[in-house]
């Protein structure tokens, strides 16, 4: 039982760390769209903002057309 | 002076260019960023996103381009953020990749107003997100000592639990519940009661109460009470809050429309020379051209050319006006045929519209604010309880000390007018919803209480009753003349002419028009030409009778007050005659009907010629109609209605019915509408549907009546729960249960608003 002494506290910071994490999650802005990523995931090409993975994706399209 | 024709193409080659007026420097200034390394940022509304794959549409489409950084498409507030390459895309190139793959896209100024409610929704968050992380620490620990009390717990164990949940307790107290004790003080200061006073007050007792007995070591803690109250409280506000926050942002996004632009006529060593300007920058006697189908940018005085202009959004008026030099224009009047040369004598801050928009501001600063009537409510049943907490403090106080503190928490607690402030946002929303699906878009709370209360309803007819066009409504043909050949012989003369009769003959041609040669135009009046080698003409009654030289034309067609005629004629007489009247919509007499069934006593009100409008409130079966009115006097009548016990909602569409929209207890506007008019209605109908607005009559009644429901409820349930709260049969955490459980029975109640299935017939 005595070790409820030391886990109690701790589990006091513990709190107040998941806090600190939970304000830096919503100023960081993932918050912002909670339906967005959810759609995202289903996306079938990566989303990259540099274009050379994306090189092949759109030689595919031309070839359907 | 460069004669006004060869201005006219230039001029339309620099406003209809690709990407419209944002493709010009001054315009694109007014939304992109310059970033890093050349790179440009802007904000967009992305208009027509369905769902959630939409959204992602739009975004690929615009990652795709080349010369584009990076684009994020946020999927709830449909606003996307794109960073590009400025030496390689300019803002008009991003907008026409939007529009090209489906979407509309306007961009948007986001330090505006965007920024403070995202900041607050954020903090909103934050709070909520620490009232529900500490206060499940603290239930944790309040169970444990619960079950404590039962298998015999160390004094030593117990005491540090409850040092724990001490600590974990502040930052709900002292950052979660800030915005309670704020309110209250406000409240306080201004000798009201919200309800944000008893909140602070339980608050404040359950917990100094609490951190007496921690550091004495004796009597209960009632932290889990405290936790669950902060947390469920700021959970409904913040459902409350996004629920506005999405509603307002659609409406934001319907009435931002882009800055107006002018052609000004700038004087250099070559002549004068058209520019582009924006309108707002635009000075006394300067000098811009109009093109033909462009709205005139300021107030002025007409200097050179003729055209027929449309004065309906600012007076009524349906047919368009035949203006010649030496007239006055008036800002927001569209150009029909010919471009013109206008001297500007009143702009920007001063037309008659930035005026007409000031009488908004101030009908609306004079509204009967129907939403502080809860507040009242609220604020005298606060009182009551506040009242009652205090006697009973004092009674337990003398009779039993030890209890006095338990009891008072959860009389606090218990009363909290939860149902009151919590089911009616709830039920509210659940009602908004329900209005969005059919298409209207509210834009100030008060809108769904005014409107389940109306029982007068003002119609302005020109563009909301009647389509707001001149349409054929009746041709008629000389002897062995056929109606198609008519029809093809008229298409073929008025080819070129963009004034809305000869639009609204064209349309009528079915296969191809008549090859017509030699066309002569007379702008505003009519045109000469040759069809298959015989010379004929088109144009109003007196420009044929002129023509043929045949008075008595003249009189045989003297067109009907509500009717525009246009005669077809060949070298000698009249072969053919079209009517064109402004039609009602073909849902105007349905919309009528259903409201009448409703109870709703119905209006007329127009600035148009006082017999079109009694013919069509004839037609339409109004009860009182009225025309030639100025928007002041449309004004006056409905205060008087007002000062008659009346509660009227107002249907409008164009400028001159602001001032009503404001005035009245609530108001529609058409969404095709101006933004003035949409800017002051409270509803505003997206679709082309009159028949929702008595829909959402319905739904504003049920919603009404499901609001009433609650508050019974809440008056049932305080009316067993005080005594017994009162008497002490009610610890605190059976107070903050029960309180939840009825806050949940309310909201569960509420979210029928949204199903609501209205009958078809009345209510």
């Amino acid at each position: 039982m005595e070790v409820l002494y030391l886990l109690l506290p701790l589990s006091v910071v513990l709190a107040l760390v998941i806090a600190l994490v939970l304000l830096l999650a919503v100023r960081s802005g993932q918050f912002d769209d909670l339906e967005g990523p959810a759609y995202r995931v289903l996306a079938d090409d990566d989303n990259s903002s540099n274009s050379q993975a994306s090189v092949v994706k759109p030689r595919d399209h031309s070839a359907e057309t | 002076m460069a004669p006004v024709s060869s201005i006219d193409a230039e001029v339309n080659s620099l406003t209809t260019a690709a990407g419209g007026v944002y493709a010009h420097p001054s315009v694109e200034q007014l939304f992109v960023r310059p970033t890093t390394n050349g790179g440009r940022e802007a904000f967009l509304l992305i208009d027509g996103i369905r769902c959630g794959a939409c959204a992602l549409n739009v975004e690929r489409g615009l990652q795709r381009l080349a010369g584009v950084r990076d684009a994020e498409v946020n999927f709830s507030t449909h606003r996307a953020r794109v960073l590009w390459d400025g030496s390689r895309l300019k803002l008009a190139d991003i907008l026409g990749a939007v529009r090209n793959s489906g979407y509309g896209a306007r961009p948007y100024d986001p330090s505006h107003r965007e920024t403070g409610l995202e900041s607050e929704r954020k903090l909103r968050l934050r709070r909520l997100g620490i009232a529900g992380l500490f206060g499940m620490q603290v239930m944790a620990i309040s169970l444990a000592l619960y079950a404590g009390d039962f298998t015999g717990m160390q004094e030593s164990l117990r005491m540090l639990l409850r040092w724990a949940s001490l600590v974990l307790i502040l930052p709900v107290i002292a950052y979660a519940a800030i915005p309670f004790f704020l309110h209250a003080a406000s409240d306080l200061r201004r000798a009201r009661t919200g309800m944000d006073v008893p909140v602070s007050l339980g608050l404040l007792i359950a917990f100094s109460g609490s951190v007496y007995s921690t550091l004495t070591g004796s009597g209960a803690i009632y932290f889990d009470s405290v936790a669950m109250f902060v947390f469920f409280l700021l959970l409904a506000r913040y459902v409350e809050f996004s629920a506005r926050v999405r509603h307002s942002r659609i409406a934001e996004s319907l009435v931002t429309a882009p800055p107006a632009m002018a052609t000004r006529l700038r004087a250099t060593s070559q002549g004068l020379i058209p520019e582009p300007v924006l309108a707002a920058a635009l000075v006394p006697y300067d000098r811009v051209v109009v093109a033909s189908g462009e709205t005139v940018p300021a107030d002025g005085v007409l200097v050179s050319g003729g055209s027929t202009l449309d004065e309906s959004l600012l007076t009524g008026e349906s047919r368009p006006i035949r203006k010649t030099t030496g007239d006055e224009v008036i800002a927001g009047s569209l150009n029909f045929d010919s471009p013109i040369e206008v001297s500007v004598r009143h702009a920007a801050d001063d037309t008659l519209l930035a005026n007409t928009l000031r009488l908004v501001a101030r009908a609306r600063a004079a509204k009967p604010p129907a939403v502080q009537l809860a507040d009242r409510i609220t604020a005298s049943f606060v009182a009551a309880m506040l009242l009652i907490a205090v006697v009973v403090a004092l009674y337990w106080w003398y009779a039993a000390p030890d209890r006095w503190l338990p009891i008072t928490v959860s009389v606090l607690v218990i009363t909290c007018p939860c149902a009151l402030s919590l089911a009616t946002p709830a039920a509210h929303a659940a009602g908004v919803g329900a209005l969005t699906k059919l298409g209207i878009i509210i834009t100030r709370s008060h809108a769904l209480e005014s409107l389940a209360k109306a029982n007068r309803f003002v119609f302005d007819k020109t563009g909301t009753l009647t389509l707001g066009k001149l349409i054929v409504s009746r041709i008629e043909t000389q002897d062995e003349l056929s109606e198609e050949n008519a029809i093809r012989i008229a298409a073929g003369l008025e080819q070129n002419v963009s004034h809305p009769v000869a639009r609204s003959i064209r349309s009528l041609c079915c296969g191809a028009p008549a090859q017509a040669k030699a066309i002569v135009v007379t702008p505003g009046r009519g045109v000469d030409g040759r069809v298959d080698g015989r010379r004929y003409m088109i144009g109003s009654v007196d420009f044929v009778a002129e023509r043929l030289a045949q008075p008595q034309v003249a009189r045989n067609f003297d067109a009907p007050e509500l009717e525009t005629v246009v005669l077809l004629a060949d070298e000698s007489r009249v072969i053919a005659s079209f009517v064109l009247r402004d039609e009602p919509r073909a849902d105007a007499v349905r919309v009528l009907e259903r409201l009448r069934s409703m109870g709703i006593s119905l209006s007329l009100l127009s600035g148009d010629r006082a017999q079109t409008t009694a013919v069509l409130a004839t037609r339409l079966g109004f009860e009182n109609a009225s025309g030639e009115l100025l928007p002041q006097q449309k004004l006056a009548v409905i205060r008087g209605m007002q000062a008659g016990g009346e509660t009227v909602a107002a249907v409008g569409d164009g400028i001159n019915d602001a001032p009503v929209l404001a005035g009245a207890d609530v108001s529609f506007a058409m969404a095709g509408g101006p933004e003035a008019a949409r800017a002051s209605a409270d509803l505003i109908l997206i679709r082309d549907d009159l028949e929702s607005i008595a829909a959402s009559v319905g739904i504003a009644r049920r919603t009404r009546g499901i609001i009433a429901q609650n508050l019974s409820w809440a008056v049932a349930y305080n009316l067993l729960a005080v005594p017994a709260a009162a008497l002490g049969y009610v610890p605190p955490w059976l107070a903050a249960v029960g309180m939840s459980l009825s806050s949940l029975i309310v909201v569960g109640n509420s979210l029928r608003a949204g199903r609501a299935r209205f009958p078809q017939k009345g209510s």
